[in-house]
């Protein structure tokens, strides 16, 4: 087609376009991406400003080369989604070189939608939603400018772009509620390039010399009831049962027995919302339950299918009350018990020691233990370094340390004593937002503690860092430790290290509740969406939910048409002529195309004579608005038109009420002839 | 191969009779809601395809917001196509004549479009095999659109239905109407040089008085719109004076007759070519003549005047109703 080409403003339009819906991916990306769409775009431009020519085949297939490189020495299978991110912007920055026309210019902005689509696939935060918004709505613009020929006129190409993205919004509200989400087709891949954070695999305290504690959110959680008490909240995640004389390790052996619960009571529920932390395991309270969308394994461990590498959500039922299986099976019994014995000798003989002295009293030999460390121990996130014999040298010579150090001389000292034990990692406390009612949990919350095994009571929470560090466990983290230098050292400008009081916090829990309605009703919609959708429908049918969707649908399709309605014009006299012709078209005499105002006056006087001077004022002040515009003011024109259109009115009155008073007299007279008759 | 393309053909003229029958002749025609017709475009494939893209990935990563920009396109899409509706709607066409042509050329209408209260963006106007004009109306505002169409033969022309479309605003929808505003033209001969006129001593009758002519030069006149270029005075107006045109004398008796009888040995059309061609030529000279056809005398005369009517005459000479007034003849 001939009218295919682009105006120069369309082309502005598309780089604004490209560059707003590549540039949150451009930060993530390798530079070579963002000085290949550099490039591109000053090339267009000289290309735009007729300096440069549109480059030759040769050149092009070059930078195709260049791109093809480029993806395969930045990116790798672990980065697979990055490097398709990479190849559509190469795609993208190449297509600058040949838009033609507009079939061209259409590629980059359907490109354009799609990068926008891509970048939730990394980012899903409310700022980097309402970023893309905003790109959106450029893009918009861009593809409204390829059809709006109107040159030089930037404004009503934004503001008709508005007008379809206005009634759009409550549109795509209604879909997002009402259709129904359905699993994934295939499994996918996506990038796992962040470190792993939080908790690790192994715990070995001996190597940390600095403990340093992030405000990273790990995760949120909402409890259908009462919130447990702060002492309650330990969320256990994994059990490591190795221990090889330094460090305690998941144990390599899988399938271990999940121990029996008896007699729960007291249960409640709670959904959590978890940051991707690119590892299988839940935080889950004692005693879990039930876990949804994951396995509960043994020691009571919740693993989901596949790593949390995007934020997603379960929930959890506990019991409060409960009672274990008491019996413990030899293998296990042997795993929770060994240790190396040729270390930690001093640590060793001290159990025995201790062991003896409590008359082989479990309750009293822990105790004792947590007596001992409340003594002398001191509670650090700096302790020392520890040298071989790392327990041995933490027990009688620093007598510093963090959870670790305290979890793992526990639990050595159990099992040198003969008491399975073992250590619990996960997280202690959380912060709780009254206003939204669910709990926070950051990083800085991870803990280690110590599960030992009675032979009456099953397997037994016992958190020895409680006894040198009760505040640890009555106040949260924040709290307790904002004073430690290690405290938020890797992140000496965060917000929390200012936000301990007052206002701030409360502008903080503000905008975390934000937050986390924006997890809860957007990012995990499909979880609330079969609860939410009873409640307003009652029941879910096909039948109710098309109405849902047809209704409110038809609704805001009709708001739009019915606001491009043909309106009446705000121009007085535009509205007057349109009355004047209405009144004379009714009378017969409809204005022609040709036909001046003072044409039809005149036409009109032929038959209406009684108001000749009204029609001859209105042909005069017509005529001379013609010619000279300057003398009338067009309200004269207007007064003009409207007592014309009166007068024609009342004349068209009376004509018809004497046509009707003829015609009585006529049939009158008809009837007194036929009586006559 | 044929077969197909004698199918389509077949399906071009059925269509393009179905389109007349349902849109009788017209002055001026408001497109109103209901002359409107809209389908989706190539480019809404294109959309289409993005869509489901992009569902596939909301639905293969479970993410929300993707699914959320998903739902917008697809709203978008809606509200654009009642906005590609309304764009057209409620726009005037008329007719405003045509401008003539000679055979062979592409033949030239005019349009007058006004615009609603509302803006038209992007209207294609064409004729079949015509050129497609893009015209923009601010609310409110009218326009005259000189637009070709398909050349013809020399006689009456018709140009068909006038097509009037438009994709604003994302290019998703095409809207478009039909307007049989049943304009006609008339059509030239095309001038073909060639012959000799017979001399005019030959032909004339005698003549005593002399008259506006060619042969002698009597004065300067103040030009007239209409006058042939061919004798300004360059020369006076270079100095300044107004526009002027020479002027000569000529006997009346040296007046030409242009008649249909003077080239037997060409054919009908070729004869009217030859005759048109003569009628330009003395236009050009300047040169008063007559035009005698078969079914019409044009009396001796010269100017604009002369030579349009002797054009129409030419154009009109053998139709079945050139005796008629011609129509559009404005």
């Amino acid at each position: 087609m001939m009218n295919n080409w682009l105006t120069p403003r369309a082309l502005n339009w598309q780089l604004a376009a490209l560059w707003a819906a590549v540039l949150p991916h451009l930060l993530i990306l390798p530079l070579w991406s963002t000085l290949m769409l550099v490039a591109c775009s000053g090339v267009r431009i000289q290309i735009y400003r007729g300096i440069w020519r549109f480059p030759p085949w040769y050149v092009k297939l070059a930078l195709l080369g260049l791109l093809w490189l480029g993806l395969i020495f930045s990116f790798d299978r672990d980065t697979l989604m990055r490097g398709t991110v990479a190849l559509l912007i190469g795609g993208s920055a190449f297509k600058l070189l040949e838009i033609h026309t507009r079939r061209d210019a259409l590629v980059i902005i359907y490109l354009s939608y799609l990068l926008i689509a891509i970048q939730f696939l990394f980012e899903q935060g409310i700022l980097s939603g309402l970023y893309a918004l905003v790109a959106f709505a450029v893009v918009m613009g861009s593809q409204v400018a390829l059809f709006d020929p109107r040159l030089r006129a930037p404004l009503p190409s934004l503001r008709n772009t508005f007008k379809l993205i206005l009634p759009a919004l409550p549109m795509m509200v209604l879909l997002f509620l009402l259709i129904p989400r359905i699993g994934p087709l295939w499994s996918v891949p996506l990038d796992t390039g962040a470190a792993a954070t939080g908790l690790s695999d192994s715990v070995s305290p001996g190597d940390i010399s600095s403990m340093t504690r992030s405000d990273e959110l790990a995760f949120r959680a909402g409890f259908d009831g009462p919130v447990p008490a702060n002492s309650q909240r330990y969320w256990r995640a994994l059990v490591y049962s190795d221990f090889d004389g330094r460090s305690w390790s998941l144990s390599k052996r899988l399938g271990r027995p999940l121990e029996t619960v008896n007699n729960p009571l007291g249960r409640f529920s709670y959904e959590i919302i978890m940051e991707p932390s690119h590892r299988p395991w839940l935080p889950v309270l004692d005693v879990p339950l039930s876990v949804q969308g994951a396995d509960l394994r043994g020691a009571r461990q919740a693993v989901s299918k596949s790593p949390i590498d995007k934020r997603s959500s379960y929930r959890v039922t506990s019991a409060s009350r409960f009672e274990l299986q008491s019996e413990l099976d030899a293998g296990a019994r042997e795993r929770n018990l060994a240790f190396p014995t040729d270390q930690n000798l001093r640590t060793q003989a001290l159990a025995l020691q201790w062991w003896q002295e409590a008359d082989a009293d479990l309750e009293i030999y822990i105790r004792r233990i947590a007596t001992h460390f409340n003594q002398s121990f001191v509670y650090t996130l700096q302790p020392p370094l520890l040298g071989a014999n790392s327990v041995d040298q933490f027990l009688f010579e620093s007598q510093r340390g963090f959870c670790g150090h305290f979890a793992g001389a526990t639990a050595l000292m159990l099992r040198a004593a003969g008491v399975p034990a073992r250590l619990v990692g996960g997280y202690q406390g959380g912060e709780y937002n009254a206003g939204a009612g669910y709990l926070t949990v950051r990083q800085w919350d991870a803990h280690a503690w110590v599960e030992y095994h009675d032979v009456e009571r099953g397997w037994v929470r016992f958190d020895p860092t409680a006894a040198v560090a009760p505040e640890r466990i009555e106040q949260s983290a924040e709290d307790l430790f904002a004073d430690q230098p290690g405290f938020l050292a890797d992140r000496p400008l965060s917000p929390l290290r200012f936000t301990n009081s007052g206002w701030l916090l409360e502008a903080r829990r503000a905008i975390d509740a934000l937050n986390f309605s924006w997890h809860r009703w957007v990012l995990n919609y499909q979880n609330q969406q079969t609860d939410l959708l009873r409640s307003l429908l009652g029941e879910i049918t096909p039948v109710r939910m098309a109405l849902a969707l047809l209704i409110p649908g038809a609704l805001i399709m009709g708001f739009v048409g019915f606001n491009l309605r043909p309106r009446r014009s705000k121009d007085a006299l535009i509205r007057a002529q349109q009355r004047f012709e209405r009144v004379a078209a009714g009378l017969g005499y409809k204005r022609q195309p040709s036909e001046t105002l003072g044409e039809l006056a005149r036409r009109l006087k032929t038959q209406y004579s009684e108001i000749s001077p009204a029609l001859d004022l209105l042909a005069f002040i017509e005529q001379r608005m013609r010619y000279s515009p300057d003398e009338v003011d067009r309200a004269e024109l207007i007064r003009a038109l409207n007592r014309v259109a009166k007068d024609l009115r009342r004349e068209s009155m009376k004509v018809s009420r004497q046509n009707a008073l003829a015609s009585l007299k006529s049939s009158k007279e008809r009837d007194a002839g036929s009586t006559g008759r | 191969m044929l077969f197909v393309k004698r199918l389509s053909s077949l399906y071009q003229r059925r269509r393009e009779r179905w389109i007349t029958r349902r849109h009788p002749r017209v002055e001026q025609q408001r497109i109103d809601k209901r002359r409107i017709y809209i389908l989706p475009t190539a480019a809404c494939a294109g959309f289409i395809l993005l869509l489901l893209v992009m569902l596939l990935l909301a639905i293969n990563y479970e993410n929300n917001l993707i699914y959320g920009l998903t739902f917008l396109l697809v709203s978008v899409l809606l509200v654009s196509m009642v906005h590609t509706h309304n764009n057209l709607r409620d726009t005037l066409v008329s007719s405003r004549g045509h401008v003539s042509v000679y055979a062979g050329e592409k033949t030239r209408y005019r349009v007058h479009i006004r615009a609603p209260e509302h803006p038209v963006v992007g209207l294609n106007l064409s004729y079949q095999g015509g050129e497609t004009a893009v015209v923009t109306l601010g609310a409110g505002d009218e326009l005259t659109v000189e637009l070709t169409a398909a050349a013809g033969q020399r006689g009456r022309h018709h140009p068909g239905i006038l097509r009037l479309s438009a994709r604003y605003p994302m290019g998703l929808f095409r809207a478009w109407s039909y307007v049989n505003l049943g304009q006609q033209a008339w059509i030239y001969p095309k001038p073909e040089p060639g012959g000799e006129l017979p001399p005019s001593a030959a032909q004339s009758d005698t003549g005593l008085t002399e008259v506006v002519g060619n042969e002698e030069f009597s004065g300067l006149q103040e030009y007239q719109p209409g006058m042939p270029l061919g004798r300004v005075a360059w020369g006076t107006l270079a100095r300044g004076l107004p526009l002027q045109v020479k002027e000569f004398t000529e006997p009346v008796g040296d007046s030409r007759w242009l008649r249909w009888s003077f080239w037997p040995e060409l054919g009908g059309e070729e004869r009217y070519s030859r005759l048109c061609y003569w009628v330009l030529r003395l236009e050009r000279e300047g040169k008063p003549f007559g035009l005698e056809l078969p079914s019409k005398t044009l009396p001796v005369a010269s100017g604009q005047a002369q030579v349009q009517a002797a054009l129409l005459a030419l154009a009109q000479e053998g139709s079945h109703d050139s005796q008629q007034r011609s129509v559009d003849d404005e």
